[in-house]
């Protein structure tokens, strides 16, 4: 057990390194540069020269990606160039919305997904499970920006039902309508997604014999699903969470951009456009480690779940 | 009212009573009859093997009566009557509570017929449980007394253990525990011992054999193996492509089998007294259910076959006692 959590680790630590790496150079290697986004992009050459001598970024780029890890390793992320502000404390002020919204929307798709998949699981091959099927591939294929311009179309713009974009600010009525749409759009392609899976799942398990036989009993079709069908296909399905997390992650951008929501996404998209490098950098790192972290939680609410012991 | 010396005491009512039983169902979108006119009768301490091929439709029969039929798969004529009442009129709620408490069933896999995160204990009394709400102590000592009852080892230690400690022969043992949680009067077991090895085959057939005697038990037992059942069954029913071809009481039908397809089913199998004899086979396949042949539905197969088989369904012929055949040129003397 200490082992394999061990094993774990170091491949977690490995792959984050790995991925910081690819997009400090990735970044490092588009044209342009953080100079022409603060000074413009008619500024001469000479004080775009001058400027990035002063945020130290004449140095050759190795040089300056060991400095980035030194940096890192003191725990300075260093400071945006655009927003004139530590990376440490945007990441304070625009994590909690991020997570208030990613969570509560894989949150609601993963129970979504419980419903309708052992709903599909137990319609088998029935129409009707066929016709679930048909909206899973829809809705999972439907760009975020494409449904969100739609929901703010038809429910913002003509129904006035929900505000079109923003956080609100007083109370908790307010936040929550502002939460609604971006909440909505994120959880529809997760939902289809995650259902999909564990419709497979339960229908796989709803062939096995032990459902025939809890059938013979004369239980229930819901104490069935409950009992016995969710209980064998639910483990899986936890990985299955865990791995959506950096999907829900790239769904966010969209969502955060269309909806104007300031969380991280919203942030990485302008802090990518304009090329502010610690911020793109830190960001990245956080959203690794977060997934790194959901991973893990995974796997040990799964090692809870887990009845059997190992025997084979 | 005197009873004059010469009556024969009535036979016991059947459990269970199956008349003219059809089972309808779709193929690769096309219609097709997987079952046709099929009867018998379960009676209480009485085994019924129910024999034939796979594809025969007797696990499609058992699952009829179990009310398990596969999606698209109808009973499309026919009644099954329980203890007199046809159940096939019942709501379907009623009917799933009625087979519930008056049946019980074993299947072909052990090593899937429990579900492996439950502990076997609370899965033995899980149905008896919720139907009579049972509390935990009372629970447990039922699951334990049902566990001790197939012959699990040291029962009591054993009632937290998942199925995955259990041998296959031991979950088989587990699996009849569970179908006879709710003392039901009828036990349905579709081919219990084909995943076992022989020893555990034997084993688990003794036990079923007791367990009909003490309990009384009405059991319906499917195989494609007739040697298997030689010793224990008391009824024997063939079935081929979806119809009955000979039934009557065991010894009657072992003395003399009367269709051509129950010989060559139990020629089929090596007889350790005379190993050396050469076994007969039967050419070809059983006909998949969306062809078969007007007549005799063995007739492409069948050694004695003449052409008023191809053309002709053969009525019953009756053999000595309770004993009869659907066949154009039955066997008249033993084998």
């Amino acid at each position: 057990m200490f082992a394999m959590i061990l094993r774990r680790l170091l491949v977690s630590v490995t792959s984050l390194v790995l991925l910081v790496t690819i997009v400090f150079f990735m970044i490092h290697a588009t044209p342009g540069g953080p100079a022409y986004s603060i000074l413009g992009m008619h500024a001469s050459p000479a004080a775009v020269a001058a400027l990035n001598k002063q945020m130290g970024l004449s140095q050759p780029l190795g040089e300056q990606y060991v400095i980035w890890w030194w940096h890192l390793l003191q725990g300075r992320l260093g400071y945006s160039y655009i927003q004139h502000t530590p990376v440490t404390r945007l990441l304070r002020i625009y994590t909690g919305r991020t997570l208030l919204l990613d969570l509560s929307a894989l949150g609601l798709a993963a129970l979504i997904a419980l419903v309708v998949g052992l709903v599909q699981g137990y319609l088998a091959e029935r129409p009707l499970g066929k016709v679930i099927g048909v909206f899973q591939i829809v809705f999972y294929a439907l760009p975020v920006f494409f449904v969100g311009i739609l929901l703010i179309y038809i429910l913002s713009i003509r129904l006035n039902l929900f505000p079109p974009g923003g956080i609100g600010h007083h109370g908790l009525d307010s936040r929550l309508r502002h939460l609604a749409l971006p909440v909505f759009t994120l959880t529809l392609p997760i939902a289809a997604g995650l259902s999909r899976y564990f419709g497979h799942q339960a229908r796989q398990e709803y062939r096995l014999d032990y459902v025939r036989t809890a059938r013979a009993r004369g239980l229930s079709d819901l104490r069935i699903a409950l009992h016995h069908v969710l209980r064998n296909a639910v483990r899986p399905f936890v990985t299955m969470v865990g791995m959506m997390i950096p999907a829900v992650f790239v769904g966010d951008v969209l969502t955060e951009s269309v909806f104007n929501y300031p969380g991280l996404g919203w942030l990485l998209w302008r802090s990518a456009l304009d090329q502010d490098y610690p911020t793109v950098s830190a960001i990245t790192l956080f959203i690794g480690v977060l997934t790194i972290l959901g991973n893990l939680l995974a796997d040990l609410i799964n090692s809870i779940l887990d009845v059997r012991v190992r025997y084979e | 009212m005197p009873a004059s010396p010469a009556a024969r005491p009535a036979p016991t009512p059947p459990r269970l009573a199956v008349e003219g039983l059809r089972i309808d169902g779709r193929q690769q979108g096309r219609a097709i009859t997987v079952v046709d006119g099929l009867s018998f009768e379960l009676r209480p301490g009485r085994m019924l093997a129910l024999v034939g091929e796979s594809g025969c439709g007797k696990s499609l029969t058992a699952a009829a009566i179990l009310g398990l039929l596969p999606w698209g798969f109808r009973i499309t004529r026919g009644h099954v009557l329980l203890d007199g009442e046809d159940v096939l009129q019942l709501p379907p709620g009623a009917w799933r509570r009625r087979r519930a408490e008056s049946m019980g069933a074993v299947f072909q896999n052990p090593l899937t017929a429990l579900n492996p995160t439950l502990p076997i204990g609370s899965q033995v009394v899980e149905a008896a449980r919720l139907a009579e709400q049972l509390g935990r102590e009372p629970a447990r000592a039922r699951a334990q007394e049902l566990l001790e009852l197939v012959g699990v080892p040291e029962a009591a230690r054993r009632l937290d253990d998942y199925p995955h400690h259990f041998s296959g022969g031991m979950r088989q043992r587990v699996a009849i525990a569970m179908a006879l949680a709710r003392n039901p009067a009828i036990l349905v077991a579709d081919e219990p011992t084909t995943a076992l090895d022989l020893i555990t085959q034997a084993q688990i057939l003794r036990l079923l054999n007791r367990l009909q005697r003490e309990r009384d038990l009405a059991v319906l037992f499917i195989t494609h193996d007739l040697s298997l059942v030689a010793e224990y069954a008391d009824d024997i029913l063939v079935m081929y492509a979806g119809r009955a071809v000979e039934r009557g009481e065991a010894r009657a039908f072992f003395s003399a089998p009367l269709h051509p397809y129950s010989r060559a089913l139990l020629g089929a199998v090596p007889h350790p007294a005379a190993p050396e004899e050469r076994l007969t086979d039967i050419e070809g396949l059983p006909p998949a259910p969306h062809e078969y042949p007007p007549g005799c539905r063995f007739a492409p197969r069948c050694p004695r076959a003449g052409t008023v088989c191809r053309h002709e369904p053969p009525p019953p012929r009756v053999g000595d006692g309770s004993h009869e055949a659907f066949c154009h040129h039955p066997y008249t003397e033993g084998p």
